[in-house]
């Protein structure tokens, strides 16, 4: 299962040009092309973008979620059934249906970082409103009770109280968010442009003309900075917590 | 939802009320973006589907001559008929695959739990370029595992491993195992394992404890890992056009070359149009099978 990430981890530190196994040499020399405005560009802009997308897909899917657990409305499971259907069509499908959208909408210039950002949310939107309906099922409605007998205003509980008891839930949700924005490559293959473009469609470009094991350490790279956004949302939301139970 | 947005919208206007109430706000904004960028692009994909392009140009006069076409040209109905194929090896695959990894990390009193359900997680992570790289890596002509074969002597020339279908079904059901195995954890971890204590105590071996007790119960799990993992294959871009090269042409792959380089708009968006039908077609299909509602949607 692990045999793929393994051998990419040793290309990119072996010293030939052709991988070897088991490798003649050991050198950083791929890492050193790494580290050049043809990888960081794209490597940066997918990153801001992965962020950005996430907090505003972790915003919609926790409003979205709020009002499907919290609310009796009309339409209420409509909505619900509207939150979770992008996972349903395949994001290729969704990546041709924006392209065309734009242009026949007259919004050609949105293509490069707004479209990637707009499409990126659609198909995160999901992910994070899945942990939020988790989190707030989950939490004990007398804590809220509580806080407002004690004289907190509903805004004040919700941001003492609510938003602190679901938070991991949250973090865990805008993690998988970033991930699936950082990764993806069916809706970003429509919507890139020159000098915006995405570390995935990058490397898959390159890809076209063989392989070389500079992508190795440019895998390697786009897996580590993955490693410390989630290493970073642990630490600041403990979303451990949400995955395995309190 | 809308009615009642209308309705509060006239209330405000006669100054009944002094804000819309307060559901609204929440539940607004999220419907707005989807409605938005998700309903409506499909539906313009839908009515692009319908329509004639001549010449290069989309011509304003609906027909279902793209549909005829992609249904009856064998060139187009070789295409369905390998994306669908493909698919469903994939995904039967990743589901007997995921199967016994799920029962054992739902089963299993370890202490390493945590770190197991890590190590289970962690491909997920790594995105899906990466590990199709991984694996052409490996199965390339002059690649890791042709190496190893032609060194121990299995074969004298390399097996042609990438550039076709097998190379493609091995990477996408790799790519798909996590989807699976926590899908079916999702629905093992709801089967009380009590139940299968009651059934060998009645004197059912293990064996038939499985089929009658666990399988029947986690089934919804089965089903769902299979869908899902049909779905992500079916619409699969990044492995067929890496390991494929240019001689695997599946529906993602056509949908992405009559887009952009051949400009046909009106028969790729016929084609995802036909695309959809597919999965959704076979999540009906896997509903009636199961008998109930599966555990996805």
């Amino acid at each position: 299962m692990f045999a793929p990430i393994v051998v990419v981890l040793l290309a990119s530190i072996n010293s030939s040009q052709y991988f070897q196994f088991p490798p003649s040499g050991l050198s950083l020399r791929w890492y050193r092309a790494v580290f050049t405005p043809e990888w960081m560009g794209p490597a940066s802009f997918s990153f801001v973008l992965a962020t950005v997308s996430a907090a505003l897909a972790t915003l919609l899917g926790s409003l979205g979620a709020f009002a499907v657990v919290r609310y009796r409305f009309r339409g209420r499971e409509a909505l619900a059934a509207l939150l979770e259907s992008p996972i349903g069509v395949p994001s290729i499908v969704l990546g041709v249906a924006l392209l065309q959208f734009f242009s026949i909408a007259g919004a050609k210039s949105l293509i490069g970082f707004p479209a990637l950002l707009l499409a990126h949310t659609v198909e995160t939107v999901p992910f994070v409103t899945r942990t939020a309906y988790v989190s707030l099922v989950g939490i004990d409605r007398s804590l809220e009770l509580a806080a407002m007998n004690l004289g907190a205003r509903p805004w004040q509980t919700l941001r003492s109280v609510t938003l602190p008891l679901i938070k991991p839930g949250l973090f865990a949700g805008g993690a998988f968010a970033f991930v699936v924005s950082f990764n993806n490559v069916n809706l970003s293959l429509f919507l890139v442009r020159p000098g915006q473009i995405t570390l995935p469609i990058r490397i898959m470009n390159f890809l076209e003309f063989g392989t070389a094991p500079v992508l190795a350490a440019v895998n390697i790279l786009s897996l580590s900075v993955i490693i410390l956004v989630f290493a970073t949302a642990e630490r600041v939301g403990g979303f451990t917590q949400f995955i395995y139970g309190r | 939802m809308r009615l009642n947005l209308v309705s509060a919208w006239r209330a405000t206007l006669r100054g009944k009320v002094p804000l819309l109430p307060s559901h609204l706000i929440v539940a607004v904004p999220p419907t707005l973006y989807l409605l938005i960028l998700f309903v409506i692009p499909l539906l313009f994909l839908l009515s692009v589907s319908f329509l004639r392009q001549e010449a290069g140009l989309i011509v304003n006069e609906l027909t279902f001559e793209n549909y005829r076409k992609l249904l009856t040209d064998r060139f187009y109905v070789r295409i369905i008929y390998r994306t669908l194929l493909m698919s469903l090896f994939v995904a039967t695959a990743v589901t007997t695959l995921s199967y016994p990894v799920a029962y054992f990390l739902t089963r299993t009193r370890s202490r390493w739990k945590p770190l197991l359900l890590g190590l289970a997680l962690a491909p997920e992570l790594s995105g899906v370029v990466l590990r199709t790289y991984g694996w052409l890596v490996i199965l390339e002509p002059d690649g890791l595992l042709n190496g190893l074969l032609m060194r121990t002597g299995f074969v004298k020339t390399p097996i042609r491993l990438v550039h076709n279908y097998v190379g493609v079904a091995i990477g996408l059901s790799h790519v798909l195992l996590t989807f699976g195995i926590f899908t079916v954890m999702a629905s093992l971890q709801g089967v009380d394992p009590m139940l299968e204590l009651a059934a060998q105590n009645l004197g059912a071996n293990r064996w038939r404890t499985f089929m009658h007790v666990t399988l029947p119960l986690s089934l919804p799990g089965v089903v769902g890992s299979f869908f899902l993992t049909f779905a992500v294959a079916a619409g699969a871009y990044a492995t067929p056009a890496i390991l494929g090269g240019k001689t695997v042409e599946v529906l993602s792959t056509f949908i992405y070359s009559q887009l952009l380089y051949i400009l046909n708009w009106p028969l790729a968006s016929a084609a995802s149009v036909i695309l959809v039908l597919m999965v959704v077609g076979t999540l009906l299909l896997l509903n009636r099978l199961g008998g109930r509602r599966s555990f996805v949607l």
